[in-house]
């Protein structure tokens, strides 16, 4: 369902994906693992089309058609989520009327009804129980004063809202303690089903046995250069990457 | 360096020879500004008025109104609270709405004198000597010890009617608010056009707000007249020990206002939070200028000042925070934030500080750019269209001033009036 | 002893560089009138065109008026009380060898490398006392390059075409009161001019000193950096104690053609004046650089100790789309001394960027004013500044003041602008103190924090100088 092809890419002049080629299939969850500045939020931001990023050459299809020429709003309506690594305050405009606004333009693009308030609303509560959040912060502005935890499990609960075909989740794990870390992990497993496909990005084996994939890869320097299933991640926790450095280079 | 323009001060001068009712008292404050008028002239090539000139408030010699107009009321947050309405300056008492028992009455009828009059604005530059060179109306207040109001509406009609002259109307007027002591107000002040405006007029509004210990006034300004409109607006509060004065100063339609905001922190544990939004398009040129003075230990203060600017719109923004010497333990923030819409429109910002005092903790900071481009990914990641997105960080931006107001009819008013102006720009 | 002459020993410890030299000097006698100025030229055996040139700047001056804002009030400065013209008076040195060993004396205290001491630093080094460069090491081996270093006076005799090219080409004979002095009766200075595409392979560095009592030093110094090419400059300052002020009027120029770099460094460490603040150098200075090609890039840093005023705004044109002006500011004022310092970045050229880290640090009744513009053109689409600004606050009779410009006239650029004025935590300080620290070990630790960012901007040598400089600069600061 989505086919990255040979895919270079830099920002202001820098080369940081150098030919990447990945395969997903409709419903797998894939894991991609690598060093600090290997080029794994760059992947992210370059499939959900991020302004700063330009492709030098290769291509991305999603479901048969190449996205390439899309706008980032238009290849989320296609259900294309990704989850922020950092995700963004906006202060003054609230979590309720950000997201609501949200979902009826994806809802629009995708032919259904919009939701009203209150439809919006019982929606929003059930959804944000998945990932155990407060449903005082729907009114709070987005993300603001938010703790690190309460900041990743927005990130889910919004795509427990969008519903997305592809997620794409950029180390949601990132800052967690061990609660907060079993919340975002298993939100994301209940999430999992045969019609979404998962991309997670993460450094560390810890979210992986919560949420285990189908696939796990290795990106070093901008292409990936091993892959494997969910053994290559326990083996990446156990013995680090140099010794994929040291084959690469051998 | 203070300039001089001479032509109009000359010409205002002479005609407030002329100005009739009022009590006694007011007479000789009218003619000893009307001197200093004469002799000090409007500003030019000053630096407080760098880039604002002076001269575009002066385009005519504007004339004051004999008599306030039968207009209607316009729909507005102030329900049945209670209002003083100001027609083209002028009391309006059949559109007003007074309270038993306030000591609330207008300035020309005040009898033996104001003595907190010029308490809060001093003698200031050639537009402060304007206003009291034709010192007439305006609502004086006094809340004794321990009294409370939640609402009170100053109400400013401008009918933009041709004097006779030939040109649109002046206004001036002069309030005076006292909390003698453990009060609390909540003072709204609304200035805006009524229907069928057809000429520029000229408003030189000054309000005086006095703060006895321990009291709390919450101020909101609003100015949302004819886009002709000229505007000087001088807002001074002298903060009593232990009293917190907060303004809020909202700017819609104007063509061209000039406000001054003096904050006098002269009292231990005296705080101020001042905050101003001003929405601009088309050539529309709005000046905050605030100082606020700390000069006894353990003050307070904090600025917000906000504008959002399209077409050729300019926004003109000078803090100045001074700590004197001996005011310790003094905490000020100063923040301005200027939203560019359009390639042409224009932000001036300066946050001044001035310390005589090491122990301090004072912070400034401006802002000025297009909306972050961060933001807006995180936006469009989400499916809002590239326009929405602005939208609604554009409307987020405003909204983080006018959301803390309160009553809730009062900020909902300006949201929706927010909101108005978003969808038309 | 009495307390009078125990004062003036204690003062001659704090301020290490307060000498007299005792070498014979070439003065005029004190006062200003056209026939000074036809004096220096002549003097200097200048072109006509030269002469023309001050004689302009002359007329203009005597019409201007001596700048008084707010938070900047010196004294009356006697203009004729002034000597306009002060050489040591042999006849210029033809090698170091001729050059008066009192005056390489003066330099080895000042710890100015002239000899195969500068060979190791690898520093060029032109050395300025009064008025008159005495000694340029390293020229030959710059000139293979075609690496230009030279005193004024020698520019001027030897490439009077790129002297005239852009000579006042970035500070106007008419900028500002002193600049128009300056222009007058500037007597010499510095000329660089590095080839394009040329690296200069050395720090090249000016070390001024004023000797003589009632003398002014009013030097230029002008930089040219071509296309493609690359310089570091370096200038240090000091004067000897005088009960009287002394007049530092100078001007920098510099020009940086396409994707040129010039980086310019200022440790200024004139006399202060004493703790009751008689004496000291009126330090009024003009300095801007033109970024006149694409992506060309000026680089200010300076550390302000000296001087009983400071009056300098080291600032950057630019001009070049992509161009990058940067000001990094360390000043410090103690006792009586006041300093009025900041930077005007004007953004001319699209993607022009700009960055201003300015650290000011007051103690006693030290006076210390930030002023600062930032400009955004019409055309500047795409540019950006970022400001920041703290003062660092020590004692209740000293002064920050913080006056910001900003002007933005393009929607498309972005300017953010951060300050703060505090005085040191106590907290840091009782923590530092519980780790074993002197107080005034861990306020000197503090201030260096403090200074850092701009510290790191410094070459080597002198950011360890500078370090010191603020050490003894703050001593008896606090308790």
């Amino acid at each position: 369902m989505l086919e990255l092809i040979d895919l270079h890419a830099e920002i202001e002049g820098t080369p940081i994906l150098k030919g990447l080629s990945l395969s997903l299939g409709g419903g797998e969850v894939h894991a991609i693992m690598g060093p600090n500045a290997s080029g794994k939020s760059t992947l992210a931001k370059v499939i959900t089309g991020h302004p700063d990023y330009r492709i030098t050459s290769g291509g991305i299809r999603f479901e048969g058609r190449s996205i390439l020429d899309l706008g980032p709003e238009e290849r989320a309506r296609l259900g294309i989520f990704l989850s922020f690594q950092h995700p963004i305050e906006i202060p003054g405009v609230s979590t309720a009327e950000f997201l609501k606004a949200a979902v009826n333009a994806t809802r629009r693009a995708r032919g259904q009804p919009e939701v009203d308030a209150a439809e919006f609303l019982r929606l929003a509560r059930e959804r944000m129980a998945l990932v155990e959040m407060d449903p005082s912060l729907l009114k709070r502005s987005l993300n603001e004063g938010f703790s690190g935890g309460e900041k990743k499990r927005n990130e889910i609960f919004q795509m427990a809202m969008l519903e997305p075909r592809l997620a794409i989740l950029d180390e949601p794990d990132s800052g967690l303690d061990v609660d907060a870390l079993r919340i975002v992990a298993s939100g994301c497993e209940a999430l999992r089903s045969p019609e979404r496909t998962m991309l997670v990005i993460t450094h560390y084996q810890r979210l992986l046995d919560h949420l285990t994939p189908d696939h796990t890869h290795i990106l070093l320097d901008g292409r990936i250069v091993r892959s494997g299933g969910p053994e290559l991640a326990q083996e990446v926790e156990a013995r680090g990457y140099q010794w994929v450095r040291d084959e690469v280079a051998a | 360096m203070r300039g001089r323009d001479l032509g109009p001060a000359e010409a205002y001068a002479s005609a407030s020879a002329g100005l009739s009712a009022g009590s006694g008292w007011l007479l000789p404050i009218r003619s000893e500004a009307a001197a200093l008028l004469q002799s000090r002239g409007f500003p030019a090539r000053d630096e407080a008025w760098k880039y604002t000139r002076a001269g575009n408030l002066l385009q005519a010699v504007f004339v004051p109104a004999q008599e306030a107009s039968d207009v209607a009321l316009p729909d507005g947050p102030w329900g049945d609270e209670p209002r003083l309405v100001f027609v083209d300056g002028i009391p309006h008492p059949g559109l007003s709405r007074g309270v038993e028992g306030l000591q609330l009455e207008d300035l020309s009828t005040v009898s033996g004198g104001c003595p907190e009059l010029g308490r809060a604005l001093g003698e200031g530059d050639g537009f402060s000597a304007l206003n009291r060179a034709f010192l007439r109306h305006g609502a004086v207040l006094r809340l004794p010890r321990g009294q409370q109001l939640s609402a009170l509406h100053l109400i400013h009609l401008c009918t933009g009617s041709r004097a006779p002259s030939g040109e649109g109307h002046l206004e001036t007027l002069r309030h005076v608010l006292v909390l003698e002591g453990d009060g609390q107000l909540q003072l709204f002040e609304h200035y805006l056009s009524a229907d069928g405006v057809e000429h520029a007029s000229l408003t030189n509004a000054a309000t005086e707000v006095i703060l006895g210990p321990d009291s709390h006034v919450r101020h909101v300004r609003i100015l949302d007249e004819d886009l002709r409109s000229l505007h000087v607006g001088a807002i001074g509060a002298v903060v009593g020990a232990g009293s917190r004065y907060d303004l809020t100063s909202v700017v819609l339609g104007v063509g061209l206002a000039r406000i001054e905001v003096t904050v006098h922190l002269g009292a231990k544990g005296s705080a101020t939070d001042l905050s101003g939004l001003s929405l601009l398009q088309g050539r529309q040129h709005v000046d905050h200028h605030v100082t606020v003075e700390h000069a006894t230990p353990g003050g307070i203060s904090d600025q917000d000042f906000r504008s959002v600017l399209g077409d050729q719109s300019r926004s003109v923004y000078t803090g100045a925070v001074i700590v004197r010497r001996g005011a310790i333990g003094t905490r000020s923030s100063q923040l301005h934030r200027a939203l560019l819409l359009s390639d042409d429109a224009i932000a001036n910002t300066r946050p001044w500080l001035e310390i005589d005092n090491d122990d301090v903790s004072c912070t400034h900071g401006a802002a000025i750019g297009s909306l972050d481009e961060d933001a807006l990914f995180y936006l469009r990641q989400r499916g809002l269209s590239e326009l929405a997105a602005r939208g609604l960080l554009t409307s987020g931006f405003a909204s983080q001033i006018l959301s803390r107001l309160s009553p809730e009819a009062v900020a909902q008013h300006l949201l929706q009036r927010a909101r108005a102006w978003l969808g038309a720009s | 002893m009495s307390t009078d002459a125990q004062d003036l020993v204690a003062e001659r410890d704090e301020y290490r560089y307060g000498f007299v030299s005792d070498f014979e000097s070439d003065t005029l006698p004190p006062g200003l009138d056209e026939g000074v100025v036809r004096f220096i030229s002549a003097k200097k055996g200048e072109p006509e065109w030269l002469l023309r040139w001050r004689l302009e700047a002359f007329g203009r001056w005597r019409e201007m008026q001596e700048p008084h804002w707010p938070h900047f009030e010196y004294g009356p400065i006697d203009y004729q009380g002034i000597s306009y013209f002060s050489a040591p008076s042999k006849d210029a040195p033809k090698s170091l060898d001729e050059v008066d060993p009192e005056i390489l004396a003066t330099f080895e205290k000042l710890g100015i490398p002239l000899h195969e001491r500068a060979a190791l630093a690898g520093v060029a080094v032109d050395a300025v006392i009064d008025s008159v460069s005495v000694a340029t090491t390293f020229k030959d081996k710059l000139a293979e390059l075609g690496i230009l270093f030279l005193s004024f006076g020698e520019a001027v005799q030897e490439h009077p075409e790129l002297v005239r090219r852009y000579l006042g080409s970035v500070v106007p004979v008419t900028d500002n009161y002193f600049a128009a002095l300056n222009a007058a009766v500037f007597s010499d200075g510095t000329f660089v001019y590095i080839p394009e595409g040329v690296r200069c392979p050395m720090e090249l560095s000016t070390y001024f000193r004023i000797n003589e009592a009632n003398t002014g030093q009013f030097e230029r110094t002008l930089i040219v950096a071509e296309a493609g090419a690359h310089v570091s400059y370096l200038e240090g300052c000091t004067a000897p104690m005088r009960k009287e002020n002394q007049l530092h009027a100078a001007v920098v120029e510099l020009v940086a053609l396409q994707d040129a770099t010039i980086k310019y460094s200022t440790v200024q460490n004139w006399y202060p004046g004493d703790k009751e603040g008689r004496g000291g150098v009126y330090n009024f200075v003009t300095k801007r650089g033109r970024c006149a090609g694409a992506r060309a890039r000026i680089s200010w840093t300076q550390v302000e100790t000296g001087s009983a005023i400071t009056w300098k705004y080291p600032s950057c044109i630019l001009e070049g789309d992509g161009s990058v002006g940067e000001f990094y500011s360390v000043a410090l004022t103690h006792n009586h001394q006041r300093a009025d310092t900041g930077t005007k970045m004007i953004h001319v050229g699209r993607d022009t960027r700009s960055t201003i880290v300015s650290k000011g640090i007051s103690a006693g009744q030290g006076q210390q004013t930030y002023r600062g513009l930032v400009q955004v053109g019409r055309r500047a689409t795409g540019a950006r500044n970022y400001t920041r600004c703290d003062s660092l606050l020590i004692g209740d009779r000293c002064g920050a003041h913080t006056f910001p410009y900003v002007d933005v006239r393009n929607g498309r650029a972005t300017v953010e602008h951060e300050a703060s004025a505090s005085r040191i935590g106590e907290d840091q300080l009782f923590y530092l103190r519980q780790r074993g620290l002197t107080e005034e070990d861990a306020v000197s630790m503090i201030v260096n924090g403090f200074c850092r960012e701009v510290f790191k901007e410094l070459p080597m040598e002198f950011a360890v100088e500078a370090r010191k400089l603020l050490e003894v600069s703050l001593e008896g600061a606090v308790g």
